[in-house]
Protein backbone atom coordinates (compact mmCIF):
# COMPACT_ATOMS: atom_id res chain seq x y z
CA UNK A 1 0.00 0.00 0.00
CA UNK A 2 1.45 3.58 -0.75
CA UNK A 3 -0.37 6.87 0.77
CA UNK A 4 1.63 9.13 -1.68
CA UNK A 5 -0.86 10.93 -2.81
CA UNK A 6 -2.31 11.62 0.47
CA UNK A 7 0.84 13.76 0.68
CA UNK A 8 1.07 12.86 4.24
CA UNK A 9 3.44 15.19 6.77
CA UNK A 10 6.66 13.75 7.74
CA UNK A 11 6.25 11.04 10.45
CA UNK A 12 2.49 10.96 10.05
CA UNK A 13 0.88 7.36 9.14
CA UNK A 14 -2.76 6.20 8.34
CA UNK A 15 -4.41 4.69 11.27
CA UNK A 16 -7.73 3.58 9.79
CA UNK A 17 -9.11 3.76 6.61
CA UNK A 18 -13.15 4.29 6.91
CA UNK A 19 -15.15 3.15 4.40
CA UNK A 20 -18.70 2.18 3.61
CA UNK A 21 -20.22 -1.63 4.47
CA UNK A 22 -20.10 -3.59 1.66
CA UNK A 23 -24.10 -4.18 2.52
CA UNK A 24 -24.01 -0.61 0.40
CA UNK A 25 -22.28 -2.26 -2.66
CA UNK A 26 -24.28 -5.39 -3.02
CA UNK A 27 -27.26 -3.52 -2.82
CA UNK A 28 -26.13 -1.86 -6.05
CA UNK A 29 -24.97 -5.38 -7.52
CA UNK A 30 -28.45 -6.71 -7.16
CA UNK A 31 -29.89 -4.42 -8.56
CA UNK A 32 -27.40 -4.90 -11.94
CA UNK A 33 -27.75 -8.76 -11.28
CA UNK A 34 -31.55 -8.09 -11.96
CA UNK A 35 -30.98 -5.70 -15.03
CA UNK A 36 -29.12 -8.51 -16.33
CA UNK A 37 -31.72 -10.80 -16.11
CA UNK A 38 -34.74 -9.41 -17.13
CA UNK A 39 -33.54 -10.09 -20.77
CA UNK A 40 -33.61 -13.53 -20.57
CA UNK A 41 -36.44 -13.60 -18.54
CA UNK A 42 -38.44 -11.81 -21.00
CA UNK A 43 -36.72 -14.11 -23.77
CA UNK A 44 -38.25 -17.48 -21.93
CA UNK A 45 -41.70 -15.60 -22.15
CA UNK A 46 -41.48 -15.16 -25.61
CA UNK A 47 -40.88 -18.51 -26.42
CA UNK A 48 -43.41 -19.72 -24.09
CA UNK A 49 -46.41 -17.35 -25.01
CA UNK A 50 -45.63 -15.37 -28.27
CA UNK A 51 -43.16 -18.11 -30.26
CA UNK A 52 -43.85 -16.60 -33.47
CA UNK A 53 -42.87 -12.95 -32.00
CA UNK A 54 -38.87 -14.15 -33.10
CA UNK A 55 -39.64 -15.65 -36.74
CA UNK A 56 -38.78 -12.38 -38.21
CA UNK A 57 -36.88 -12.57 -41.46
CA UNK A 58 -33.51 -11.67 -41.20
CA UNK A 59 -29.81 -11.93 -43.26
CA UNK A 60 -28.24 -14.17 -40.62
CA UNK A 61 -28.80 -16.18 -37.46
CA UNK A 62 -31.58 -14.58 -35.06
CA UNK A 63 -29.75 -16.18 -31.69
CA UNK A 64 -26.54 -15.09 -32.89
CA UNK A 65 -27.91 -11.52 -32.68
CA UNK A 66 -30.16 -12.08 -29.80
CA UNK A 67 -26.80 -13.07 -27.91
CA UNK A 68 -24.77 -9.90 -29.55
CA UNK A 69 -27.52 -7.68 -28.33
CA UNK A 70 -27.62 -9.26 -24.86
CA UNK A 71 -23.96 -9.45 -24.88
CA UNK A 72 -24.06 -5.89 -25.38
CA UNK A 73 -26.58 -5.33 -22.47
CA UNK A 74 -24.40 -7.16 -20.25
CA UNK A 75 -21.26 -5.16 -21.31
CA UNK A 76 -23.15 -1.97 -20.17
CA UNK A 77 -24.00 -3.27 -16.78
CA UNK A 78 -20.74 -4.66 -16.52
CA UNK A 79 -19.34 -0.74 -17.03
CA UNK A 80 -21.45 0.48 -14.79
CA UNK A 81 -20.65 -1.91 -11.99
CA UNK A 82 -17.39 -0.94 -12.18
CA UNK A 83 -18.10 2.69 -12.24
CA UNK A 84 -20.63 2.27 -9.04
CA UNK A 85 -17.31 -0.07 -7.36
CA UNK A 86 -14.73 2.90 -8.24
CA UNK A 87 -17.05 5.26 -6.32
CA UNK A 88 -18.16 3.34 -2.75
CA UNK A 89 -14.15 2.40 -2.96
CA UNK A 90 -12.78 6.02 -3.49
CA UNK A 91 -15.66 7.22 -0.99
CA UNK A 92 -13.31 6.80 2.05
CA UNK A 93 -11.98 8.60 4.88
CA UNK A 94 -8.28 8.30 6.33
CA UNK A 95 -7.94 8.93 9.74
CA UNK A 96 -3.97 9.89 10.52
CA UNK A 97 -2.14 11.07 14.26
CA UNK A 98 -2.84 14.46 13.10
CA UNK A 99 -6.02 14.72 11.17
CA UNK A 100 -8.62 13.26 9.10
CA UNK A 101 -8.42 13.36 5.49
CA UNK A 102 -11.80 13.44 3.65
CA UNK A 103 -12.66 11.93 0.36
CA UNK A 104 -15.98 12.10 -0.82
CA UNK A 105 -16.29 10.55 -4.25
CA UNK A 106 -19.40 12.12 -5.34
CA UNK A 107 -19.27 11.10 -8.82
CA UNK A 108 -16.34 9.27 -10.91
CA UNK A 109 -15.32 13.35 -11.94
CA UNK A 110 -16.46 14.84 -9.04
CA UNK A 111 -14.04 14.82 -5.87
CA UNK A 112 -13.54 16.40 -2.86
CA UNK A 113 -10.95 16.13 -0.08
CA UNK A 114 -11.02 18.08 2.68
CA UNK A 115 -8.90 17.79 5.79
CA UNK A 116 -9.69 18.23 9.48
CA UNK A 117 -6.94 18.86 12.36
CA UNK A 118 -8.15 16.38 15.72
CA UNK A 119 -7.90 19.85 17.47
CA UNK A 120 -10.50 21.53 15.19
CA UNK A 121 -13.19 18.48 16.11
CA UNK A 122 -15.98 19.12 18.23
CA UNK A 123 -18.12 16.49 18.51
CA UNK A 124 -18.28 13.18 16.92
CA UNK A 125 -21.80 11.55 16.99
CA UNK A 126 -22.68 8.08 15.49
CA UNK A 127 -26.00 7.14 13.94
CA UNK A 128 -26.86 3.42 14.43
CA UNK A 129 -30.69 2.33 13.99
CA UNK A 130 -32.40 -0.71 12.31
CA UNK A 131 -32.37 -4.20 13.00
CA UNK A 132 -29.88 -4.79 10.10
CA UNK A 133 -27.72 -1.82 10.56
CA UNK A 134 -26.85 -3.57 14.27
CA UNK A 135 -26.96 -7.03 13.41
CA UNK A 136 -24.61 -5.66 10.44
CA UNK A 137 -22.70 -3.41 12.75
CA UNK A 138 -22.77 -0.43 10.38
CA UNK A 139 -24.12 3.13 10.91
CA UNK A 140 -23.72 7.08 10.15
CA UNK A 141 -20.58 8.94 11.56
CA UNK A 142 -21.00 12.84 11.56
CA UNK A 143 -17.96 14.77 12.85
CA UNK A 144 -18.38 18.46 13.43
CA UNK A 145 -16.23 21.24 13.50
CA UNK A 146 -15.37 23.81 16.48
CA UNK A 147 -14.46 26.30 14.53
CA UNK A 148 -16.23 29.98 14.05
CA UNK A 149 -17.56 28.33 10.39
CA UNK A 150 -18.54 25.24 12.02
CA UNK A 151 -19.16 22.35 9.06
CA UNK A 152 -20.25 18.53 9.94
CA UNK A 153 -18.92 16.21 7.60
CA UNK A 154 -20.33 13.03 7.46
CA UNK A 155 -20.11 9.65 5.92
CA UNK A 156 -22.83 6.93 5.96
CA UNK A 157 -22.89 3.74 6.20
CA UNK A 158 -19.68 2.71 7.69
CA UNK A 159 -18.62 -0.57 9.32
CA UNK A 160 -17.85 -0.27 13.35
CA UNK A 161 -18.78 2.87 13.42
CA UNK A 162 -18.41 2.86 17.45
CA UNK A 163 -14.52 1.74 16.73
CA UNK A 164 -14.26 4.84 14.38
CA UNK A 165 -15.48 6.92 17.15
CA UNK A 166 -12.92 5.65 19.99
CA UNK A 167 -9.72 5.82 17.14
CA UNK A 168 -11.01 9.77 16.94
CA UNK A 169 -11.31 10.23 20.25
CA UNK A 170 -7.87 8.92 21.17
CA UNK A 171 -6.02 10.38 18.66
CA UNK A 172 -7.97 13.53 19.47
CA UNK A 173 -6.72 13.36 23.07
CA UNK A 174 -3.19 12.25 22.02
CA UNK A 175 -3.13 15.20 20.24
CA UNK A 176 -4.35 17.27 23.12
CA UNK A 177 -2.05 15.67 25.37
CA UNK A 178 1.30 16.65 23.31
CA UNK A 179 0.02 20.39 22.49
CA UNK A 180 -0.31 20.84 26.43
CA UNK A 181 3.24 19.10 26.83
CA UNK A 182 4.52 21.11 24.05
CA UNK A 183 3.38 24.23 25.91
CA UNK A 184 4.62 23.47 29.43
CA UNK B 1 -49.65 -19.88 -31.84
CA UNK B 2 -50.87 -15.50 -31.83
CA UNK B 3 -49.98 -14.38 -34.81
CA UNK B 4 -48.26 -11.38 -33.55
CA UNK B 5 -48.37 -9.15 -37.00
CA UNK B 6 -51.91 -8.76 -36.42
CA UNK B 7 -51.87 -8.28 -32.71
CA UNK B 8 -48.76 -5.96 -32.29
CA UNK B 9 -48.65 -2.37 -33.55
CA UNK B 10 -44.61 -2.27 -33.59
CA UNK B 11 -44.21 -5.50 -35.74
CA UNK B 12 -43.56 -3.45 -38.76
CA UNK B 13 -40.36 -2.28 -37.54
CA UNK B 14 -39.35 -5.57 -37.47
CA UNK B 15 -38.51 -5.11 -41.08
CA UNK B 16 -35.66 -3.06 -40.13
CA UNK B 17 -34.08 -6.10 -38.99
CA UNK B 18 -33.85 -7.26 -42.57
CA UNK B 19 -30.78 -4.55 -43.24
CA UNK B 20 -28.86 -5.66 -40.18
CA UNK B 21 -26.25 -7.55 -41.25
CA UNK B 22 -23.01 -8.27 -40.02
CA UNK B 23 -21.21 -5.33 -41.35
CA UNK B 24 -24.10 -2.94 -39.08
CA UNK B 25 -23.05 -5.15 -36.14
CA UNK B 26 -20.15 -4.67 -36.23
CA UNK B 27 -20.20 -0.86 -36.36
CA UNK B 28 -22.16 -1.19 -33.56
CA UNK B 29 -19.36 -3.22 -31.63
CA UNK B 30 -17.21 -0.73 -32.62
CA UNK B 31 -19.12 2.67 -31.07
CA UNK B 32 -19.17 1.10 -28.26
CA UNK B 33 -15.91 -0.30 -27.74
CA UNK B 34 -15.06 3.56 -28.32
CA UNK B 35 -17.25 4.57 -25.30
CA UNK B 36 -16.03 1.26 -23.71
CA UNK B 37 -12.42 2.42 -23.63
CA UNK B 38 -13.03 6.64 -22.83
CA UNK B 39 -15.08 4.91 -19.55
CA UNK B 40 -11.64 2.42 -19.27
CA UNK B 41 -8.93 4.88 -19.21
CA UNK B 42 -11.27 6.98 -16.65
CA UNK B 43 -11.71 3.94 -14.34
CA UNK B 44 -7.86 2.91 -14.95
CA UNK B 45 -6.52 6.62 -14.14
CA UNK B 46 -9.03 6.62 -11.03
CA UNK B 47 -7.36 3.71 -9.87
CA UNK B 48 -3.98 4.25 -10.29
CA UNK B 49 -4.55 7.77 -9.01
CA UNK B 50 -6.48 6.97 -6.04
CA UNK B 51 -6.30 3.50 -5.57
CA UNK B 52 -2.92 4.04 -3.46
CA UNK B 53 -2.06 0.61 -4.73
CA UNK B 54 -4.59 -1.15 -2.55
CA UNK B 55 -5.27 -4.99 -3.44
CA UNK B 56 -8.43 -4.23 -3.81
CA UNK B 57 -8.02 -1.99 -6.83
CA UNK B 58 -5.37 -4.34 -8.25
CA UNK B 59 -7.98 -7.22 -7.79
CA UNK B 60 -10.61 -4.69 -9.57
CA UNK B 61 -8.55 -3.92 -12.68
CA UNK B 62 -8.06 -7.77 -13.61
CA UNK B 63 -11.47 -8.70 -13.13
CA UNK B 64 -12.82 -5.57 -14.97
CA UNK B 65 -10.14 -6.78 -17.94
CA UNK B 66 -11.03 -10.29 -18.02
CA UNK B 67 -14.51 -9.69 -17.70
CA UNK B 68 -13.95 -7.11 -20.90
CA UNK B 69 -11.98 -9.42 -23.05
CA UNK B 70 -14.42 -12.48 -22.53
CA UNK B 71 -17.63 -9.99 -23.01
CA UNK B 72 -16.48 -8.50 -26.18
CA UNK B 73 -15.19 -11.92 -27.79
CA UNK B 74 -18.66 -13.54 -26.92
CA UNK B 75 -19.83 -10.51 -29.06
CA UNK B 76 -16.85 -10.62 -31.71
CA UNK B 77 -17.97 -14.69 -32.02
CA UNK B 78 -21.75 -13.77 -32.44
CA UNK B 79 -21.21 -11.59 -35.43
CA UNK B 80 -19.02 -14.04 -37.35
CA UNK B 81 -22.19 -16.49 -36.40
CA UNK B 82 -24.48 -14.05 -37.19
Amino acid sequence: MSYDGLHLELGENVIQEVRKHWIVFVGHGLVLLVLAIIPLLLRIGVNIFMPGMLNIPTPGNMNSLLLFLYTLWILFLWIWFFINWTKYYLDVWYVTEKRIIIVNQKQIFDREVSNLRFDKIQDVTLDMHGFIPTLLHFGDIRVQTASEDSKSFQINTVRHPEKIRRVIFSQQNRNSHNFSGENE
Amino acid sequence: MINTDTILPFSINFNLLSYIDSGVLTIILGLFFVVYLIVSVALYYHWSKYGMSHPGVILAQSVFALGSVILFTVAVLSINYY
